[in-house]
């Protein structure tokens, strides 16, 4: 047995009275207690609140009342979220101290779905400046190795649920932040649509951009979390006034008949990725065939098109949000972030303008090329996980990004696991899908899942 | 590769911003603007007329 159960498990065993909400929270303490001083995915711990959390649900279950399948689950929220009377530092000096009079929507929803809330989870700064060494806290590492990099900037998310600290957590992803941790770490990952889920209460990073979403060990977790998170919510002005999507209701329909386009190009051309990420691929495209999917490859416009525009839309938003404080307490900012985020000032209002023309025109360009396809698959990061300390301040900005071209359409985009490559490292796909056909790239995913056998696999340090 | 903007240029143009960095933080934002400027190129490559900003405004909403 898994050393840590996944959501959906943990669910069962507590309806079924065989796992008490109780116990799960105290396992999950036990592990903090034994792994953050080296992975470093906290920025606070919420015990207290989090033990009255599970014993509120553990009477729930025994008497037969449970709100849902997240009652009694413990989480974490990236700490961007705001969470009331507890610390929102976005990880950051300029936050320090700040203690949120309301929770952010999605805080919100997943308390009343039952969550047991465990604590505050590390981020780059302002979800953009990281891995940094120059903050009140340390960086996120990566469980599978701690030398190595998280990805960000859900770092905290990715690194605590891939050990097990928690069953699942809120990322925000602006340019790839739920995708890339999840990739690095092993996980599930998805950045819904944009507008299915609330923004509200969340620091903004670049308003057009921005999405709030899950991180969790599998697919039918993600679908679990996202669904008590998604919906409109008048306080949010991209909010999409749609009905609630079935996310979990429809998982188990397989991929028969579906069809993938794979876009090869930008992960052997445009930016080619290792041996690793290309095997895992390859391995998914016999594994989605041999369930009955067609697969063949689609060709978009190239990943630099992607990238000019979304790069300039993020640090241009990102600026104008920090603009005051960057004028008035630019080295209180740590170094990454300061200077990723000041190069925005140096652009112009025409730099803008062109940005986001070129938006629209990309949009129709990915709609046009998924005119007779259900999916893409592509690669969500180049390679297995970087040393921490190799990472670059200007990684956004030397090679193409694999994420940041579905933060520009606002497609559905997720992180799903293929397997292991170099160092015992995880690699991972990407899946897409059409706006709002979010239900449909996490039934690919769980049915990738369930074919093969990458999610019974922990990091050893988590067994 | 150096960017295209010379360093008294460049000063200049964070100058304009109000931002407040020495000299070594100059120095070290130019070659992230270096990394900027293909990017900018490809972005300024001509749209067609129907290119128009994809941003929202209902005049509705408040």
């Amino acid at each position: 047995m898994a050393p840590f159960p996944t959501i959906a498990e943990a669910s069962r065993l507590i309806a079924a009275k065989k796992l008490s909400p109780v116990e799960l929270t105290e396992a999950c303490f036990a592990r903090i207690r034994a792994l953050d001083s080296t992975l470093h995915a906290f920025i606070c711990l919420t015990e207290e609140r989090a033990m009255a959390d599970a014993r509120a649900a553990e009477a729930r279950a025994m008497a037969d009342a449970r709100l849902g399948p997240l009652d009694g689950i413990p989480i974490g929220h990236k700490d961007i979220y705001a969470t009331a009377g507890i610390p929102t530092t976005a990880h950051s000096k300029l936050l320090e101290g700040n203690i949120p009079d309301a929770d952010a929507t999605v805080v919100r929803q997943w308390a009343e779905a039952g969550t047991v809330m465990m604590g505050k989870l590390a981020t780059h700064e302002f979800a953009f400046g990281g891995p940094s060494f120059d903050l009140p806290w340390p960086p996120a590492r990566n469980p599978w190795n701690p030398a190595h990099f998280t990805a960000g900037s859900s770092s905290g998310t990715g690194a605590a649920v891939a050990s097990g600290m928690v069953l699942g957590g809120t990322g925000s992803d602006t340019g790839g932040s739920i995708r890339g941790p999840a990739a690095l770490c092993g996980l599930a990952g998805i950045k819904p649509t944009y507008g299915l889920a609330s923004r509200v209460g969340v620091q903004p990073l670049a308003f057009t951009l921005d999405h709030t979403g899950p991180l969790a060990w599998t697919a039918e977790d993600c679908a679990l979390l996202l669904e008590a998170m998604a919906g409109h919510d008048p306080a949010d002005p991209a909010s999409a006034d749609r009905p609630v999507p079935e996310l979990v209701a429809g998982l188990g329909g397989g991929v028969k008949g579906l069809r993938i386009g794979v876009v090869r190009h930008f992960f052997e051309t445009d930016h080619p990725v290792s041996p690793g990420v290309r095997a895992g691929i390859a391995e998914a495209e016999r594994v989605f065939a041999s369930l009955g999917a067609t697969v063949r490859d689609v060709t978009l416009p190239p990943m630099l098109d992607f990238q000019a525009c979304g790069w300039v839309i993020l640090v241009i938003e990102a600026y104008a949000v920090h603009e005051p404080w960057m004028k008035t307490r630019f080295n209180d900012y740590g170094e990454l972030f300061r200077d990723r985020v000041a190069l925005g000032g140096l652009l112009r209002a025409a730099d803008y303008v062109q940005a986001v023309r070129r938006r629209r025109i990309l949009c129709r360009q990915v709609a046009a090329a998924m005119a007779d396809v259900d999916l893409l698959l592509t690669a969500p990061a180049p390679a297995e996980a970087p040393e921490i300390a190799s990472v670059s301040k200007w990684v956004t900005l030397e090679k193409p990004s694999f994420t940041i071209p579905f933060n520009v359409t606002g497609q559905p985009a997720m992180s799903v696991c293929t397997g292991f490559g170099a160092g015992g490292l995880p690699v991972s796909m990407q899946l897409v899908g059409r706006p709002f056909e979010d239900a449909l790239v996490l039934r690919a995913a769980h049915a990738y899942e369930r074919a093969t056998g990458w999610r019974e696999r922990r990091p050893a340090m988590a067994a | 590769m150096p960017p295209s903007i010379d360093p008294v240029a460049f000063a200049a143009l964070v100058a304009a911003t109000g931002l407040p960095l020495d000299a070594a933080q100059i120095a070290t934002l130019r070659e992230g603007y270096a990394l900027v400027e293909p990017l900018l190129e490809r972005l300024h490559a001509p749209l067609p007329r129907e290119a128009e900003p994809a941003l929202i405004f209902t005049p509705e909403q408040v």
